[in-house]
């Protein structure tokens, strides 16, 4: 018989309705979870993915070169680590730069925003027969085994998708891998990314909030009219999938609890906290990914430059010392509470775009598509920082050492997370599919 | 029961098959089959008429008769027959994919005649719902999962050459060969096929030889097929039938808006890492003889759709079983072996498969044939605790609603929405438009696509339920001031008891019991104010809508 739940205040009904949902008493219940569960539950690894949209300019940022016509504007600066030197408009992950490792000589052959995203994310080339998930995508699903979390295993904070949706998506996987969306963008027709406030970026998560018009009181008495035909439905109905499909919603409800939702209410820091962030979208996204991080979500997105920022074919220096004034205060804070936190040994951050810039500038004082030299970065738990892997010539125009593919730099990650790039997921039923398909780079792991 | 014995004697005797099949390919060569890529409606030998010939109903009765004996060897008691609401719900969504209009429901519970249940199959099948349901379930089958949005255009086109094929019932084997025939070029839509397989030899061979043959072969690839008796040479064999066929002029991921196939006169496959040419080999037969003047994949076409090919008629009508019961009669027609003794389910194929043969592959009179059947009648309750093997098809399997079967319920009961209107209104410079794609569908399907597997596995994660929670298509479906139903229904002079009935009728397609009844008109009277009763009304639909019962065709 049903409790009368509207006595209850929302957080006690939200927890009534979600009892007993998590952990193994579900396992049985939904064969995906169950294989999860058995993986191995070492402690909890987290990711965050820093994705500089546009493809950024490798020769202003990681791997300068000072002294030659292709340098441009800015200075090359020395770093906590001797012999690591990073562009001036990096002062904070300069201090940082002992837990830093950055890639020089990555090289890839697609030189297109479209198929270059694509190829970075999946580790893919583009367009072939199976729907690849995004990198992001397979390791929220490994790392997401053992998280008893309320809240999704991915989030991801405005991201550009409409330039490569497949890159984005959870392909083979299935939608229940996808991100959950905050910011919005990209998540329906007609949305807007997130309004900027006049102080700060405003951030929400799609579909986590009552729809308007729809407050808590009358929320109860749905869910308690739901509870109800539930009840009597599964009373006389036991099909796995029945079962499967009430789980879900409960830690849907589940999520929807006040506690769980203030994850993403951004407003519970201090603002002197969210000014050092940085007042942006990403900014904003670094300090959410905090917070996310602390309450247990296994990988979260954060996106640089809305649209194709980092696409900076005209006027340069103007457009990346911005960028990096804001990827500085973003990455760097995230850095350095992460650290205060020591939740910095258990998270890996990766920085990376869908390919490089060219070295020389052109014209109009930009820099082009640039796939066959780049950097990336790794950074944090399980990385070796401290150190600059590979080698691009003086110019810039060529990898000298160590040449570096994207799926050995995906294979890494994996390694560095504990997750093994060559565990499997069936594409189509029946094709196993590795997570990522390189080597991981022994040098640069912790 | 003729055709019956033709069946077993073409069986035993495999080398007259040969025979038969060169035979049957020098006829069909002049057989409307390749000519069939015209879009104006044919009215030759290619279209099937619709006569409900005695035969489809023997046909039925055998196939319960078949399924009893295996219940009874397995000592399992099926279940009752489903009520007629359950049934109408389950038919509409099977044939028509969307949930009845509350209208039909009303009208399918009056009527007293003794073959309403068979007259619904009949009229499902008549109805526009139909060919367009077949489209969308056929576009999702032959295109790789998950396969990329940005083709979207080229998918809409692809859907409305599917649908206008099922519209008029063209013959199975046609339809098939026109699709892997096609030139592409004007004729939008189908080379998508080859276009989303990169028009690469194993990649249309994995996919044919699993749409058109049932057989999984994609692991014969790399090597010899672990299971089952597939070599890699055959797979390659059959890979070699496709080595001819190109797109000139298209960069990879360039689209074109007519993207062209053409057949060349070379082009070969060779096995992974060796420089040996494998020549085209029917798969289970003979190497192509000679090369002659037809490209290679006609030839292949000639045999694949011939009606001695018996993995071609098997493949059909176990996935059109599986569309209806939710699971195969087998898994997979990798290990059919003539030799060895049938089992129940594969006697019940087999008939089947010869059953859709002698029709002319005829495939509205297969889903007639199917959806007669007791077994389709069957209720999902099961008697007892006791799970049966869903094997043996004793009580029907729940399938969850797909992505679009949802949203088209979930648009029977809304409003037209501004989006839509203003995207109608959008004039033929909008290419959605010109496809009469709902934008917002596309959107909608895309967030709630289920990865590929069993029909019967649900399979989605929290973001798909709070999106049906608390989105906006719910939204805009529950929305006191917006909600047609809503609207409707909160009329002076209905009562409450007839409101709840018609949100049942409108969502579950079925009346409340007296205790659910009860329950939402205890919510809805105890409204204060009309606001407070349209909020009621709102919030039992929503629970409604969100319900398991709903979100299953059971």
């Amino acid at each position: 018989m049903l409790q009368p739940l509207w006595h209850l205040d929302r957080r006690e009904m939200f927890r009534h309705l979600g009892l007993g949902l998590m952990g193994s008493t579900c396992a049985s219940w939904l064969p995906a979870l169950a294989e999860q569960v058995a993986a191995d539950p070492r402690r909890k690894r987290h990711c965050i993915l820093l994705w500089m949209s546009g493809g950024p300019t490798q020769t202003d940022t990681f791997d300068m070169k000072p002294g030659h016509n292709n340098g441009g504007e800015f200075k090359e600066v020395a770093t906590r680590t001797p012999g690591l030197r990073f562009s001036e408009h990096l002062p904070t992950l300069a201090e940082h730069a002992e837990r830093m490792a950055v890639i020089r000589s990555l090289t890839t052959k697609e030189g297109d925003h479209e198929r270059g995203t694509y190829l970075v994310r999946t580790g893919q080339p583009p367009m072939g027969a199976v729907a690849y998930p995004s990198i992001a995508c397979s390791l929220a699903k490994a790392l997401g085994a053992t998280a008893e979390s309320a809240l999704p295993n991915y989030v991801s904070v405005a991201p550009t998708q409409q330039i490569s949706p497949a890159a984005f998506g959870p392909g083979f996987l299935g939608a229940s891998y996808s991100p959950a969306l905050v910011g919005g963008a990209g998540a329906a027709p007609g949305v807007l990314p997130g309004v900027v406030s006049p102080k700060f970026a405003a951030l929400k998560l799609d579909d986590l909030e009552l729809p308007s018009g729809v407050g808590e009181a009358q929320a109860m008495r749905r869910m308690k009219l739901w509870n109800a035909m539930e009840q009597r439905f599964l009373d006389d109905h036991s099909a796995a999938s029945f079962i499967a499909h009430n789980a879900l919603y409960r830690k849907a409800a589940d999520m929807m609890r006040p506690e769980v939702r203030a994850a993403f209410d951004l407003s519970q820091e201090e603002d002197s906290v969210r000014e050092k962030y940085g007042p942006g979208m990403f900014g904003q996204g670094c300090l959410l990914a905090r917070r996310l991080v602390e309450r247990g979500v296994p990988f979260v997105e954060v996106s640089l430059g809305a649209g194709l920022g980092w696409d900076t074919h005209a006027d340069n220096f103007k457009l990346v010392k911005k960028l990096s004034e804001e990827l500085d205060a973003g990455w760097g804070t995230l850095m350095t509470e992460l650290s205060e936190r020591r939740l910095l040994d258990d998270t890996t951050i990766v920085w990376m775009g869908e390919f490089g810039r060219t070295p020389v500038i052109n014209a109009m004082g930009g820099r082009d598509h640039f796939p066959n030299a780049w950097s990336c970065v790794l950074a944090g738990g399980g990385i070796k920082g401290g150190q600059a892997y590979g080698r691009t010539s003086d110019d810039g125009m060529k990898v000298e050492e160590k040449p570096v593919a994207i799926g050995d730099v995906l294979a890494t990650l994996c390694a560095a997370l504990g997750v093994p790039p060559d565990a499997e997921n069936l594409a189509m039923g029946e094709r196993p599919i590795k997570i990522a398909e390189g080597t991981p780079i022994a040098d640069l792991l912790a | 029961m003729g055709w019956l014995i033709t069946a077993h004697r073409a069986r035993s005797c495999r080398k007259h098959l040969l025979a038969a099949l060169l035979l049957g390919m020098a006829i069909a060569c002049h057989a409307p089959a390749l000519a069939d890529t015209s879009e104006p409606l044919a009215t030759g030998a290619d279209v099937n008429r619709s006569e409900a010939e005695p035969r489809h109903a023997a046909m039925s009765r055998r196939v319960d008769e078949l399924l009893a004996q295996g219940q009874a060897a397995a000592g399992v008691t099926p279940s009752s027959l489903a009520d007629d609401a359950e049934f109408l719900r389950r038919a509409s969504l099977d044939l028509k994919g969307v949930v009845p209009r509350t209208s039909e429901v009303r009208e399918f519970l009056a009527d007293q005649h003794p073959t309403k249940r068979a007259d619904l199959i009949d009229r499902l099948l008549a109805s526009s719902g139909h060919p367009t349901h077949m489209a969308t379930t056929w576009r999702n089958r032959i295109l790789p999962a998950g396969a990329d949005p940005s083709r979207q255009r080229e998918a809409a086109a692809l859907q409305k050459w599917l649908r206008t094929r099922f519209a008029r019932n063209l013959r199975y084997d046609n339809l098939v060969g026109s699709l892997l025939l096609t030139n592409g070029g004007d004729e939008l839509g189908p080379a998508l096929y080859y276009q989303s397989h990169d028009v690469a030899p194993e990649k249309v061979a994995a996919s044919a030889a699993e749409l058109f043959l049932g057989v999984k072969l994609q692991c014969a690839q790399c090597h010899d097929h672990p299971f089952a008796n597939w070599s890699q040479r055959e797979f390659w064999g059959l890979a070699a039938f496709f080595a001819r066929t190109k797109s000139p002029g298209n960069a990879p991921g360039m689209m074109q808006a007519s993207y062209k196939l053409v057949d060349v006169d070379r082009g070969e496959v060779k096995l992974p890492e060796s420089e040996e040419i494998v020549p085209p080999k029917y798969p289970r037969g003979d190497e192509l003889s000679a090369e002659d003047s037809a490209s290679r994949r006609s030839q292949l076409v000639l045999w694949l759709t011939s009606r001695d090919n018996r993995y071609f008629s098997r493949a059909a009508v176990n996935w059109a079983w599986s569309h209806l019961f939710g699971k195969g009669l087998v898994a997979t027609l990798d290990e059919l072996d003539d030799s060895a003794e049938m089992t129940t389910n594969e006697q019940i194929l087999d008939e089947l498969a010869e059953h859709f043969v002698a029709s002319k592959f005829d495939l509205q009179q297969l889903w007639r044939t199917l959806a007669n059947t007791q077994a389709y009648q069957r209720s999902s309750r099961f008697a007892g605790d006791q799970r049966q093997p869903p094997e043996l098809f004793a009580a029907m399997l729940p399938k969850p609603l797909t992505p679009e079967q949802l949203y088209d319920s979930f648009m029977r009961l809304a409003p037209p929405s501004e989006t839509t209107n203003a995207w109608n209104r959008a004039g033929a410079s909008n290419m959605a438009a010109m496809l009469d794609e709902d934008p917002n569908r596309i959107e909608f399907v895309r967030r709630m696509r289920p990865p590929p597997g069993e029909p019967t596995e649900y399979r989605a994660g929290t973001l798909q339920a709070l999106m049906l929670m608390n989105g906006q298509t719910t939204s805009r479906v529950t929305a006191p001031q917006e909600s047609r139903l809503l609207g409707a229904i909160d009329a002076p002079y209905f009562s409450d008891v007839e409101r709840v009935d018609a949100l049942f009728l409108a969502t579950l397609s079925r009346l409340p019991s007296a205790e659910e009844r009860a329950l939402f008109v205890d919510a809805i009277s105890a409204a204060e104010s009309e606001a407070d009763r349209r909020q009621a009304l709102s919030d039992s639909f929503w629970a409604l809508l969100n319900s398991t019962e709903f979100a299953f065709n059971h």
